[in-house]
């Protein structure tokens, strides 16, 4: 796998800064190829989750370029874009009671036209959607009634039935039990397998990237400070650089993939570093 | 329950449908009610020139004079604060949002109060057919008191229910403290309007301020209705929104803007009206869902509806106590405004511990 034989998403020396805030992302730079499956790490504040959002078309660059297959991705107008790119924010919570099947059905937003309503292909995108995600069982109930887990599937159903083939997630794991956890990054593994959809996903869990990202993206303090294989990336040396806290690299007997774990566990503890990782 | 799952066309049509029959129901029914026993049967034939005898044209005066305008007015304004409510209630995802309970009714009443007063003395006096100064005030008095609970709310980070109605009762009060010092320096002419004005209600309107209402409300309510699509997704959060090509801002501009357009127009008519935005849409959205596509048309017609048939019990609920006493309360009217807010009062009480309830276990 090159990462330049076919860019689907691409990030030039892109800058940004909220009004009157200090610089967030300071000279990014990153070529994601299409059908790989990518995660962003870092401390709390390194500006990952702005990343993400940058990249959705969410914010506006200070500086720099996003390109979407080569082209500018602040020429693409919202519809398009829209119809192009999924993002999935952390902790959707919507106000009244829709069930799942209208979230779902609300993917299909920048297709339908003015007043317009689904149409019977739409439903059809919906059911496909749900089936895909195994959530059709749910579609009756709130979205507010169901579990994180749940929750998450039906939101990636309705970014199936949105988008093209890209689909960029802020801590789609983080508040799940790990049964659910597992379970979402394997159907999001599957859309990049099966389905050659880009995933791009920031998470706080460095052995859930380690295990289920072809590539991974290190940052500190708005800078990219590792990017590659997470065998290459997730050293103990380097998150032990970047969060501050000694590692030990052990080796899933399984997988054969790095796991990290913190090196003192012990509950009493003076706090020598800065990092707020707990 | 008959939540729509699966909007069509046809199901748009059916709910759409029976909301319009419920409110054209009430709206003709009410020409029968009052107190006094009209023959409506003989207006409409003064209307067609069939009859002209002395009878004849007092039911016409009292069914086309009175209850046809009151009706109208009662049954735009209903529409308008339904519309309204279902409005703040996307934009800020709180169900509990609405004119009043936002303080933008209040703050439309301190802007139609102040025209009242300074209006005159500006040589202000409303020649034109299009909104009068009273009107446009309580646009601006509204439009002004929505900014500040959304840039309040803005500026906190999360919009969450209690901070939103702590601002929102600030605002009723600060604007109601200003009303008072707007009254004590009126003099007697003045504050003879400024209080019939107060007491609010749908009985003292002319068609011109039918005309000057709907000039305002009709460009508002179709603003409104447009973004239904948007509100939906607004429903999920700003960011999924933004992400599935909704202008976000421009929708949050737009809406605000025409919701307190519409509720600033209807308050300086009829006062301040509350809770029908907060009590008509959470009923409708029980039986159909929230998607706005469908619910915003139907929560409009059932808030006319409901408005007329409050103002029902505005004409009859006082002579019949007196009837029952043996006192004479004949044409006394209740203002339509206390009926609304003994409905609502409660209804927001349960709502108020049901949500704390929901939001206790998502957290």
């Amino acid at each position: 796998m090159s990462h330049d034989s076919d860019p689907h998403i691409e990030l030039r020396d892109v800058c940004f800064a909220y009004a009157g805030g200090k610089q967030v992302l300071d000279g990014v730079s990153l070529t994601v190829p299409r059908g790989a499956s990518w995660a962003i790490v870092g401390p709390n504040g390194s500006g990952k989750s702005t990343l993400l959002r940058v990249m959705a078309g969410l914010l506006r660059p200070v500086r720099g370029q996003v390109l979407l297959d080569a082209r500018d991705l602040s020429a693409v107008r919202s519809r398009e874009r829209a119809r192009r790119i999924a993002f999935l924010p952390q902790n959707v919570a919507p106000a009244f009671g829709y069930v799942a099947r209208q979230v779902v059905a609300m993917g299909r937003y920048p297709h339908i036209s003015g007043f317009g309503l689904e149409s019977q292909h739409d439903w059809h995108l919906v059911d496909e959607a749900m089936a895909w995600t195994e959530t059709e069982g749910l579609s009756r109930r709130a979205l507010n009634t169901l579990s994180g887990g749940e929750r998450q599937r039906v939101l990636v159903a309705a970014a199936l039935v949105q988008a093209s083939d890209l689909l960029l997630l802020d801590e789609p794991t983080t508040a799940l039990d790990v049964n659910h956890q597992i379970g979402i990054q394997r159907l999001l593994a599957r859309l990049s397998a099966r389905r050659g959809w880009t995933v791009v996903a920031v998470t706080h869990d460095l052995n859930l990237a380690a295990h289920f990202s072809q590539h991974v993206v290190m940052m500190k303090a708005g800078r990219v400070v590792a990017t590659g294989p997470p065998a290459e990336v997730l050293t103990g040396q380097r998150v032990e650089a970047v969060y501050g806290v000694p590692m030990h690299s052990l080796t899933h007997p399984g997988t054969g993939a790095p796991v990290l774990v913190p090196a003192d566990m012990t509950p009493q503890h003076e706090v020598t570093t800065d990092g707020d990782r707990a | 329950m008959a939540i729509v799952r699966e909007l069509t066309w046809r199901r748009w049509l059916a709910a759409v449908g029976v909301s319009l029959a419920v409110a054209t129901i009430v709206l003709v029914a009410s020409l029968w009610v009052g107190t006094q026993d009209v023959q409506v049967g003989r207006a409409v034939a003064v209307l067609f020139g069939q009859a002209d005898d002395a009878d004849a044209r007092m039911a016409y005066q009292l069914v086309f004079g009175l209850r046809l305008p009151r009706t109208l007015l009662a049954l735009v304004t209903g529409l308008t604060l339904a519309l309204a409510g279902t409005t703040f209630q996307a934009l800020l995802r709180n169900p509990l949002a609405e004119p009043y309970t936002l303080g933008v009714a209040s703050g439309g009443a301190l802007g139609a109060l102040l025209a009242l007063k300074l209006a005159p003395s500006l040589g202000l006096i409303w020649a034109w057919a299009g909104p009068s100064p009273v009107q446009i005030a309580a646009f601006v008095g509204a439009l002004i008191v929505v900014l500040i609970v959304y840039g309040l709310g803005r500026s906190m980070g999360m919009l969450n229910t209690y901070d939103l109605l702590l601002a929102g009762v600030t605002m009723a009060l600060f604007c109601g403290a200003a009303m008072l010092a707007v009254q004590y320096f009126a003099d007697y002419r003045e504050l003879f309007g400024m209080i019939r004005w107060m007491m609010g209600g749908v009985e003292t309107v002319a068609y011109r301020d039918m005309v000057s209402t709907l000039t305002l409300v009709v460009p508002a309510w179709l603003m409104l209705l447009a973004l239904a699509g948007a509100l939906n997704q607004l429903s999920l959060g700003e960011d999924l929104a933004g992400a599935r090509g909704v202008r976000v801002g421009w929708v949050q501009a737009v809406g605000f803007f025409a919701a307190s357009l519409a509720t600033g127009a209807v308050v300086a008519v009829c006062g301040p009206i509350g809770f029908v935005g907060l009590i008509v849409p959470h009923a409708v959205r029980a039986v159909i869902g929230p998607d706005h596509r469908v619910l915003m048309p139907c929560a409009a017609l059932v808030g006319g509806a409901f408005l007329v048939v409050c103002d029902w019990g505005s004409r009859l609920v006082l002579p019949a106590y007196g009837r029952l006493r043996g006192l004479d309360l004949e044409g006394v009217q209740l203002p339509i405004g206390v009926i609304t807010a003994l409905l609502g009062g409660p209804f927001f009480l349960v709502l108020l511990l049901r949500s704390r309830r929901s939001e206790r276990v998502v957290r």
